[in-house]
């Protein structure tokens, strides 16, 4: 994908640029806020990472504004050194899709970017069935089946194995997990999200031959035949 | 009455004259304390007349300020060393790397340690400013109306399954509805953190007794009664003199020292109880901890919590 990184800190631009090129995105270039908007308004992108404090006299969230007042919808992930719930709120309220707060870890970044893209593909078209390999879910009537066996899932790893599913093939982080499954925006001191995998993965992984749930090395999860 | 001129002019001299007095005795005591001396109290005459009053209470000001001053004192103290010793493992790590690793693989392994010290030096911050956050009281304009109950279910279900994960039975005893009035996800990060605490001291097999209740308001109370929430635990408990300190920013019991965690947790429960306007309360569950939460519920002329409850 196409991706804009929008930030004047060399180290983080540096790092990020090169993360995402290697796994195989073009990556444009903005080090100030004006560079950023006159490329966010003029070119076409599947993502744009964008930094809040930046020099130039024109921030983070003026270019965000600009963007949507021009009823441009390509999705906004935030980066930025801002903390707090108030920032974040006004981060999104902006029209970002993202927020991610500096310092973070590249396997973070990319699972959300990642995200952010892939629901902006699938908005258009809402699905009441999703499979993956042998194993399929219907969102209406919450059946779940594996190589044609019902499983019985509670309501919460419904929603979990819904998560994973609708993000299959890509990485999902424990945050993501924390936040999309139990809209928790706290960090755990405890490895909660991992023991409710591990529950998950005994009913759908367990019985069949090859696993689905695939644990990712400090990143998280990933959901793949 | 031209006698009373005389009077009028001398009593008028008096009170400018005691004035005067007071204000020379407030400047020089600001004077000592814009210089950092808090210890500078304005002397009292002791004839208990409106210049000790006012003396007393300038006095109290200054108690008050100076304690604080030195709670502060004491956080900064806590802070940098907290935030020294992850910085000062990550250092070294990468130092002794730098010098004598011999191969790829130890650069990478110790490069990742460093990172998970950094990591914990991020979650040290982020709580700091957290507690900092919720102490500024702005979120109050948050707060609404909502059924705890609900709430409590929630979190208890994301961490029964940990607990189970450990032998760890949480027994839950809950009433059908709870009226609270608070911030909803902010009072279940309280919740978290003390269930958290809860698992991490409880030895494998030990339960977890998790109790909530309405207690109604007192004749002629505040509020409209008081939630009552107690999480206790059959763990290694707390010392008496470690109680009065535990909410403390970075105090960690002596026996605990080697179990991982910032030192903040409690701190955040009790900023976020007393933004509340409720108590945090420690006790000895004989063995374990026990740790009450009262919130009271403020009045409301919509408020049907006594139904409910009858």
């Amino acid at each position: 994908m196409r991706v804009l990184l929008v930030e004047d800190d060399q180290t983080v631009r540096n790092f990020v640029a090169k993360g995402l090129a290697e796994a195989g995105h073009l990556v444009e270039q903005a080090e100030d806020g004006k560079n950023g908007l006159s490329l966010a308004t003029s070119e076409k992108f599947d993502v744009i990472i964008l930094d809040r404090m930046l020099p130039g006299g024109v921030e983070g969230l003026h270019i965000l504004k600009t963007l949507r007042n021009q009823n441009n919808t390509t999705p906004v992930l935030l980066l930025s050194a801002l903390a707090d719930v108030d920032e974040k709120v006004a981060g999104l309220k902006a029209g970002g899709d993202d927020y991610v707060t500096k310092p973070f870890s590249f396997s973070e970044l990319q699972a959300r970017l990642e995200a952010l893209v892939r629901r902006n593909r699938n908005e258009a078209q809402p699905q009441t069935r999703l499979t993956i390999g042998d194993l399929e879910i219907d969102l209406l009537s919450r059946n779940v089946k594996r190589a044609g066996q019902k499983i019985e899932l509670q309501p919460r790893e419904f929603r979990l194995l819904e998560f994973l599913m609708r993000h299959a093939g890509q990485v999902v982080t424990r945050t993501m997990l924390l936040e999309g499954v139990w809209d928790y925006h706290f960090d755990p001191q405890t490895n909660v999200i991992d023991v409710h995998i591990s529950r998950l993965r005994q009913k759908i992984d367990r019985p069949f031959h090859h696993p689905l749930v695939h644990t990712i090395r400090n990143a998280g999860y990933m959901l793949q035949e | 009455m031209p006698q009373l001129k005389p009077n009028l002019y001398s009593f008028g001299w008096m009170i400018r004259e005691m004035f005067q007095r007071i204000i020379h005795l407030i400047h020089k005591s600001t004077a000592a304390i814009t210089h950092g001396d808090f210890s500078q109290h304005i002397p009292l005459i002791g004839n208990g007349d409106e210049r000790d009053d006012v003396a007393i209470a300038i006095n109290a000001m200054l108690d008050g300020a100076s304690q604080q001053m030195d709670t502060v004192r004491q956080t900064s103290n806590a802070i940098a060393h907290d935030l020294r010793a992850p910085i000062a493992r990550a250092r070294s790590q990468l130092e002794d790397a730098a010098l004598y690793a011999h191969t790829e693989a130890e650069l990478r392994t110790a490069i990742n340690h460093a990172v998970e010290q950094l990591d914990h030096v991020t979650s040290i911050c982020d709580a700091l400013l957290r507690i900092a956050q919720i102490e500024a009281g702005g979120r109050r304009s948050a707060f609404t109306r909502f059924d705890l109950v609900p709430a409590l279910q929630d979190i208890l279900e994301l961490y029964t399954a940990v607990a189970e994960d450990r032998g760890i039975t949480i027994e839950t005893t809950l009433p059908a509805t709870l009226p609270f009035h608070g911030d909803r996800a902010m009072f279940q990060q309280a919740i978290a953190n003390v269930l958290d605490n809860a698992i991490k001291f409880s030895p494998s097999g030990g339960t977890i007794t998790c109790f909530a209740r309405f207690m109604p308001p007192q004749p002629h109370s505040e509020n409209d009664g008081t939630i009552e929430l107690t999480i206790a635990d059959h763990g290694i408990g707390m010392m008496a003199e470690d109680m009065a300190n535990a909410t403390k920013r970075f105090f960690r019991a002596e026996q605990t020292r080697h179990i991982s965690g910032s030192g903040l947790g409690l701190s955040v429960v009790q900023a976020i109880v007393h933004l509340h306007g409720g108590q945090l309360h420690l006790a000895n569950n004989n063995p374990g901890l026990s740790v009450r939460i009262d919130t009271p519920l403020p009045h409301t002329k919509i408020s049907k919590i006594t139904d409910i409850h009858r």
